[in-house]
């Protein structure tokens, strides 16, 4: 019985579907999180009947092709701007606009963040939240007063005693043509991928890649609200499809009844 | 009483066609811009042996139910959904297809594609994204390209929009909707940063499932009854 199956890929994806809602509900205070949802396709047509085929004296004006039931197309990172949230940490800094933020794995691959929590590693050189190396790497020297960095990514920092800033270093931002290509590592980290395209890294502020925000963080761009009205239509379309399935096995029933 | 039995045969593996169908649709109700695949059930005469009131039954695609599905904000400024008879025309590489959604992407290649890879069609063939434009898509279907630093949107294409009324529209064996012939649409009504959800009414699909197994229970009540006939006449024979 071919409904049982097809039904059965119905519960599968809207399976797939709330997996994912929960994921985006769960990483709702993540800083930098880009909520992601699953874009669905209806699978291939069987065709049962060719139309135009001869019955009796006439023929068919349509043939009979019956869909097989539905697949999760994709899942798509929605990389829209989070929202901002003041934290007044010198080293909290948050993306105005579309870059990404290099930090050098310690396999060496480099790989890009939006979370912008980071701090200083023993030898003073800025890292991010999960302790890897700033992509250029900065070192803060350690009799430094305060740290300033421009919505341009220029570091500065304020010597004891000093009036003027003493400029160390510059911070860059990666753009991607298709941000939603990139491969999601875990970690806040993404990794570059065929289809995000080549990093195109260059100083904040130019080529809408987004200015810096020193002392605020971007929170998740999830929608707690929009995210629930999700997980109501999946779940109830998860019930439907389960409601043919026991109504399939009924049928399949009523076919061993009557052998009996 | 073999005819009995083959008549409710037939009835009982179309309807079994039609519960594939009913699945079908539920399993796609949220799939977005999904739309109700529709079928008929004919009687036909039968011929040969027997009464002329024999009929049996034949389904058939009647097309899909075109009708607009909700349209649902999602806020990603990259979706777009289509109203009216209208369709986006999209290309995999083979063959085009029709959608009622569009969510772009810009591969590394600079064009403009969706979710599952096929290629976004304009009136003037592929457009190429340069790397530091941002694409933005006006309620007429025509795509600007904004470059930093600049005030002015410049408008480099226009999409592919076609019409296609119900009884016009096929679908192909990728489960695409297509439509020979169609005409291109003159003013497109495009609402960007929202989807079309499936038109699935979950009520009227529910009942006709339930519908189903009802008559799909008739037909093996027929089985039933042929069998104890059949029954009644070896009990004949045998004594």
């Amino acid at each position: 019985m071919q409904s049982l199956y097809t039904a059965a890929t119905g519960l599968d994806a809207q399976q797939k579907k709330l997996g994912t809602i929960a994921n985006n509900i769960a990483n709702v205070n993540t800083t930098g999180f880009k909520k992601s949802r699953l874009n669905m396709e209806n699978l291939l047509h069987q065709k049962i009947r060719q139309p135009g085929i001869e019955v009796g004296d006439s023929k068919l004006p349509s043939g009979l092709s019956i869909g097989v039931g539905v697949r999760v197309q994709s899942s798509q990172e929605i990389h829209s701007q989070g929202g901002l949230r003041q934290t007044d940490s010198d080293l909290d800094i948050a993306i105005n606009g579309d870059g990404f933020f290099q930090v050098v794995m310690p396999s060496g691959e480099v790989a890009y963040t939006r979370a912008g929590n980071f701090g200083t590693d023993g030898d003073g050189n800025i890292v991010s939240g999960n302790g890897y190396l700033v992509e250029p790497q900065i070192t803060v020297p350690v009799d430094a007063m305060s740290v300033e960095i421009s919505q341009e990514g220029v570091v500065s920092v304020r010597m004891q005693g000093q009036v003027a800033l003493q400029q160390i270093g510059e911070l860059e931002l990666a753009k991607f043509i298709n941000p939603s290509g990139l491969s999601n590592n875990g970690g806040n980290l993404y990794l570059e991928t065929g289809s995000s395209g080549a990093p195109i890294v260059s100083q904040p502020g130019i080529d809408g890649i987004g200015t810096l925000l020193q002392g605020q963080l971007e929170i998740s761009n999830v929608n707690v609200a929009e995210e629930m009205v999700a997980m109501i239509e999946g779940q109830r379309a998860y019930e439907m499809a389960s409601k043919v399935v026991s109504s399939s096995s009924e049928m399949i029933k009523h076919v061993n009844d009557a052998l009996r | 009483m073999d005819k009995v039995l083959y008549t409710a045969m037939v009835a009982a593996k179309e309807i079994e066609l039609r519960k594939s169908v009913n699945a079908n649709n539920i399993s796609n109700a949220a799939t977005s811009g999904f739309k109700r695949q529709v079928v008929a059930t004919r009687a036909l005469e039968m011929f040969g042996a027997g009464h002329k009131t024999r009929t049996y039954a034949m389904t058939h695609t009647a097309g899909i139910d075109a009708s607009e599905g909700a349209i649902k904000y999602t806020g990603s400024s990259t979706d777009l959904t289509i109203r009216g008879d209208s369709w986006f025309v999209l290309h995999d590489g083979q063959n085009e297809y029709l959608s009622k959604n569009i969510s772009y992407a810009v591969n590394p290649a600079g064009e403009l594609i969706t979710m599952n890879g096929s290629k976004v069609a304009t009136s003037q063939g592929g457009v190429l994204v340069p790397n530091n434009a941002l694409v933005e898509v006006s309620a007429q279907g025509d795509i600007f390209f904004k470059y930093p630093e600049q005030a002015l949107l410049n408008k480099v294409a226009t999409l592919k929009t076609v019409v296609a009324k119900s009884n016009a529209i096929e679908i192909n064996a990728k489960g695409q909707v297509v439509s020979p012939n169609a005409k291109d649409v003159v003013f497109p009504q495009i609402v960007t940063g929202a989807l079309q959800q499936s038109n699935i009414n979950s009520v009227s699909l529910a009942m006709e499932s339930m519908d189903l197994s009802n008559r799909f229970q008739m037909n093996m009540k027929v089985y039933d009854s042929a069998k104890k006939m059949s029954d009644s006449t070896n009990r004949l024979i045998g004594n």
